[in-house]
């Protein structure tokens, strides 16, 4: 498609040049940038043209061309980016002013995400994927503590081997490409009509996984490269009259998305155990393939009304209201690729039938009804209504199933079709006062947002703050401060018992009973629908004390509190159970507090015309604490039968960790840019350095038992702070611009990157990381080999660091 | 509650419908009293004889083609009637700076009150005192496209929003700094009526404009997934991959905590102490099409 695109872009050149005229009433101009680009990285990391297209080779860097004829008013104008290559993009638009307008958007945006990227899989296409041979598990059924490590390791040189032999390079990466055209009829004020369609393909790959398997340990589980094939179409017509007093708007959207392939299926590396050997308790059909469905294909219909009127007081009145449908009716998979042993492989409907409606109205009235005065009023409604029809489904959770077909009780699932609406109403008054030309604003908002199928309805109360100043032409001031409560009163994890459809009969005696006893822990408050309490500081001040210097300084601070008063709760109360009337500890797990500080300092300085300096430093640190706990889901109905194990009750508070998360990010920016002989030569220099740095401070559970005796690094439960995780980038690029003749300039441009990456999830330095014969093959070890999933994966860092040199020569000429 | 919501709306219509009035042109003997007995002269011919100086690069901006090609409009259309100051040009009268950001934009807004700038008052910029003129130049052309300040929208909001510069530069980012995106491809700067000004009704509207693969709906959704993306992602930028918040497994261990597996940074039962986390194999987190998708697995 590319050449195509850059050739269809040619005759555009051409009719530049012709276009060009002398006449008095014609104004043309423009700018073609030619040039050779030459680029050095070692690593091959894909992460140098992340999103970018940067290559050896001829260039057609930039095309600029305006023309104007003003005997006819019409205009042409073209503008056109790193023509040809996977970053291109050209915009053109012409039309008359005092009329019709066309306009064409081409661009190309890449998402390169490894060239170093391993699998044993070969594409055959249509979302398929065949292994070029497999591996036999030939280690016996392992005991939870007496593990036959000596046979587990055989297997795991056996596998090792496997993948050494079959691994091979694939691309990852995607690629999208974006063409909108516009038409604007232009017709007056009192009425304006524009049609606009845009056709966006995405196209490649990017990285997935592929568990095949019931559910942990058994799950043997892939990383691959799911093909991309996407493209969305997007039709818009807008058509506005604006009357003397009012302007009324009607837009209509029809968006539609195509996925080109609908199902991703992939060979399991596994083969069936050989012959006396058994994986885990392997009492499941072995699945010689995984499948799931891709991203379904979807509708979405837009209408939305604009209106805006004066009103009284000095007053403007504004609204929109607005009407969305989104429809998706994929055809659905069975519920498992090894369907034919199921005992009820009957779907409830054999098409999603996945729909929702929403609708807005957004109305605000402003106000100036007396001069120092301003006044806004607001509210704001959404709903987003589902009627996506709720059936009962077998939940199989896997390829693989029970040999005799069945599945477990837990398994029965209902698909909930959650929804909810939020309104949003406010008010803030603006006084001018005299004192250094200030400004002082009081505001207030309630938002209440009614959910269903979720633990709590949430209201919360805003109050803001802010002041606004000009002391004097030098100095601007601002200072907002804004305090919210939520408020997630009645928080019910109860809710969802409605997602399970077994009696308390089917569930027999089994003690974990999702849907007679509780799913999460109920001491867990979900931050999105919890009790809130937020506080968050902003300041600003700019100086500018000459029209050489500007500076700005500015600081945020926002802190977010979600203790929701959590205390000990009885959730078997009332339960024929022996454990009924224990307590949970009562501490609040879950996100428990987040805070943020950022102070950005930005200037820049120009003391000539021939020079300018600028500067910009950001430093922004984030913190957050959450609690969570380690129990046993299995013993949910008698806790106390595993009182004193490791792997324990839910009524046990020895049990919690807790990680505090720190986020520490610097970034600093200069640039320079310097006319070294007016109008001769010019050198424009800019310069980033960031560094982005996250600790986990980890403690509790896992650096300890229940009972604090440190577990060993290689225990099941072992887990303590990670090693830092570290991202640095270093830009620099110079431009040195000599003007060869009047409409001829010769730039010559260079660029350095620099790039570190430290995370401890993607390498194995870590002591419950191991490799095991190759890096592709990660597997945790305990005081069991019998435990841990198998994940395969295509390779540590994907996109590694690296250094990256990059020249530029090009020739600009002028017209 | 949604009949609650229902009254409110109704009743603010009938107070809008109620209280709609005509709309006032711009008063120019109120924006600057030294205009009040002024009139038009109806002339740019007279305004050049003295300011040539500007002309030159005037006249290469879309105003000055679209004035000479039929729409109306001349210089005392954003700068008032001049007629005492064509009589004495020593006469004082406000520059554009003294008149005030809300005037400034009123001025424009003459002309540009239609489309989504209808909006333009209900706006977060508009009642902060930015106006027109502090993201586009009138008089001479700063930019190919747009007349803004910078070279391109994103350096004219960073002008004022230098933080999310910063954001922009981190390792996982949408892609602002290699110019495939700008600020607007997200934000409606000139008449959203949404709190961060977004280009859609919400902000999982604006995030499927690109994303439409997760807009579903699914016969499995994640709430928090349906109901704001930002529960999960930080759009401006990210230490951690795919713009999340927080590290892959600490940012689902937020929220769940079934027991087993589903509450531990590590047990080796599962896989997300490496990887992406229970993405390993929740691979479906933002919704499922699979009728054996209700833990997401698939």
């Amino acid at each position: 498609m590319r050449p195509y695109i850059s050739l269809a872009f040619l005759p555009l050149l051409l009719s530049a040049a012709l276009l060009a005229d002398d006449s008095t009433t014609v104004q043309t101009e423009g700018t073609v940038t030619i040039g050779l680009e030459e680029v050095d990285v070692d690593d091959n990391s894909a992460k140098y043209n992340e999103y970018r297209d940067r290559k050896d080779g001829l260039l057609l860097d930039l095309l600029w061309f305006d023309h104007f004829d003003s005997s006819t008013g019409n205009y042409f104008e073209v503008e056109a980016n790193r023509v040809g290559r996977q970053d291109q993009s050209i915009w053109m638009r012409t039309g008359r002013y005092d009329g019709m307008s066309l306009s064409v958007d081409w661009n190309e945006t890449p998402h390169l995400l490894s060239n170093v990227a391993m699998t044993p899989y070969a594409y055959r296409g249509n979302g398929f994927f065949e292994s070029s041979g497999n591996v036999p598990i030939t280690f016996e059924r392992l005991n939870t503590v007496a593990a036959d490590a000596a046979s587990v390791r055989a297997s795991d040189l056996l596998i090792a081997d496997f993948l050494s032999r079959n691994l091979h390079g694939t691309e990852l990466g995607t690629q999208r490409n974006r063409g909108n055209v516009a038409f604007d009829f232009g017709g007056s004020r009192a009425f304006d009509f524009n049609l606009s369609y845009t056709d966006e393909q995405r196209s490649g790959s990017k990285v997935t996984y592929g568990p095949i398997g019931d559910r942990p340990p058994r799950t043997l589980n892939i990383e691959f490269a799911e093909p991309v094939d996407y493209r969305t179409r997007d039709l818009e017509l807008k058509a506005s009259h604006g009357g003397k007093s009012y302007q009324l708007g009607f837009t209509y959207l029809i968006s539609e998305f195509e996925n080109e392939i609908d199902t991703l299926t992939w060979e399991n590396i596994f083969a069936t155990p050989a012959a006396g050997a058994e994986y885990d308790v392997w009492d499941r059909a072995f699945s010689a393939y995984g499948r799931r469905p891709l991203s379904p294909d979807n509708k979405f219909h837009q209408a939305t009304v604009d209106f805006s009127a004066g009103a009284p007081l000095r007053g403007r009145f504004s609204a929109v209201f607005s009407y969305g449908t989104l429809e998706q009716d994929e055809k659905l998979l069975p519920y498992s690729y090894a369907d034919d042993i199921l005992a009820s492989p009957n779907l409830p409907r054999a098409s999603a039938q996945a729909e929702m409606t929403t609708k807005l109205a957004n109305l605000t009235y402003t106000s100036n009804p007396i001069k120092s005065l301003n006044l806004r009023a607001f509210l704001r409604y959404y709903d987003l209504d589902n009627d996506t029809p709720e059936s009962d489904w077998t939940y199989v959770t896997s390829d693989t199933s029970n040999l005799n077909g069945t599945s477990s009780y837990k398994n029965r699932r209902t698909n909930l079709a959650f929804a909810y609406d939020s309104l949003n109403v406010g008010a803030e008054a603006q006084w001018n006062l005299q004192v250094w030309r200030s400004t002082l604003v009081g505001g207030f908002e309630r938002e209440e947002i009614g959910r269903e199928y979720r633990e709590a309805d949430t209201s919360e109360d805003r109050f803001t703050l802010q002041w606004r100043a000009r002391p004097s032409d030098t100095w601007a001031l601002k200072a907002r401060y804004l305090f919210g409560d939520r408020d997630g009163d009645g928080y019910d994890g109860t809710f969802t018992q409605d997602s399970y459809w077994y009696t308390q009969a089917q569930a027999g005696t089994d003690a974990d009973n999702p849907q007679f006893t509780f799913s999460n822990h109920p001491d867990m408050r979900r931050f999105d629908v919890a009790d809130r309490v937020r506080n968050k500081l902003d300041l600003s001040a700019t100086w500018m004390p000459s029209a050489a210097w500007n500076f700005t300084a500015s600081y945020m601070m926002r802190d977010d509190d979600y203790d929701s008063d959590v205390a000990p709760t009885q959730p078997l109360a009332g339960l024929p159970l022996a454990d009924a009337a224990l307590f949970t500890p009562g501490d609040q797990l879950g996100l428990l507090a987040e805070d943020r500080d950022q102070i950005t300092l930005d200037g820049s300085y120009a003391p000539s015309d021939r020079l300018t300096l600028t500067a910009f430093v950001t430093f922004e640190q984030a913190n957050s604490e959450q609690r969570s706990m380690e129990f046993n889901e299995n013993n949910k109905q008698n806790p106390s039968s595993v009182a004193t194990a490791e792997l324990g009750p839910w009524t046990r508070a020895s049990s919690q960790w807790t990680a505090d998360s720190e986020d520490d990010n610097r970034t600093f920016g200069a640039g320079m840019e310097w006319a070294i002989t007016p109008e001769r030569v010019t050198l424009r220099i800019d310069g980033n350095w960031t560094l982005g740095k996250t600790d986990i401070v980890y403690q509790g559970f896992g650096v300890t038992n229940q009972n604090g005796v440190p577990f060993a690094d290689n225990n099941q439960y072992g887990f303590r702070t990670p090693p830092t995780i570290r991202h640095e980038l270093m830009e620099l690029n110079a431009e040195l611009g000599f003007r060869l003749w009047e409409g001829g300039d010769l730039i010559v441009g260079y660029g350095y990157e620099e790039y570190d990456i430290a995370d401890w999830q993607q390498e194995a330095n870590t002591p419950w990381f191991e490799s095991v014969g190759s890096e592709y093959l990660l597997r945790d070890t305990s005081r069991s080999h019998q435990w841990g999933n198998r994940l395969v994966n295509m390779g540590s860092y994907l996109a590694p660091g690296y250094t990256g040199h990059y020249g530029q020569v090009s020739l600009a000429i002028h017209f | 509650m949604k009949t609650k919501h229902l009254l409110w709306i109704a009743a603010l219509i009938l107070l809008a419908t109620a209280t709609a009035a005509s709309a006032e042109n711009l008063d120019w003997a109120t924006a600057d009293p030294a205009l009040a007995d002024a009139t038009f002269v109806a002339n740019d011919t007279v305004c050049a004889e003295c300011h040539e100086d500007y002309l030159a690069a005037y006249n290469k901006t879309r105003h000055a083609r679209a004035f000479s090609s039929g729409v109306t409009g001349s210089c005392e259309s954003c700068h008032g009637p001049r007629s005492l100051h064509v009589e004495d040009p020593e006469r004082e009268a406000k520059t554009w700076k003294e008149l005030g950001t809300s005037v400034q934009s009123a001025v424009c807004l003459q002309c540009h009150d239609d489309g989504d700038r209808m909006h333009w008052a209900a706006t977060i910029h508009s009642t902060s005192d930015v106006s027109c003129a502090s993201c586009h130049m009138v008089m001479e052309r700063g930019s190919n496209r747009a007349l803004t300040i910078k070279e391109d929208t994103t350096q004219t909001c960073y002008a004022c929003h230098g933080e999310v510069r910063g954001q922009m530069q981190r390792t996982s980012h949408h892609p602002v700094r290699e110019e495939r995106m700008s600020c607007a491809s997200c934000h409606d700067l000139h008449g959203s009526t949404t709190p961060a000004q977004l280009l859609g009704n919400t902000i999982n509207e604006t995030c499927t404009t690109c994303h439409a693969e997760k807009r579903g709906p699914f016969l499995w959704e994640h709430a928090p997934v349906r109901e704001n993306c930002l529960n999960c992602h930080e759009a401006h930028g990210s230490n951690h991959k795919n713009l999340l918040t927080k590290k892959d497994s600490f940012l689902c261990l937020s929220c769940h905590s079934y027991g087993g597996h589903i509450n531990l940074p590590r047990y080796n039962r599962t896989s997300n102490p490496y990887g992406s986390g229970c993405v390993n194999c929740h691979v479906t987190t933002h919704g499922s099409n699979h009728p054996s998708g209700a833990k997401q697995t698939r």
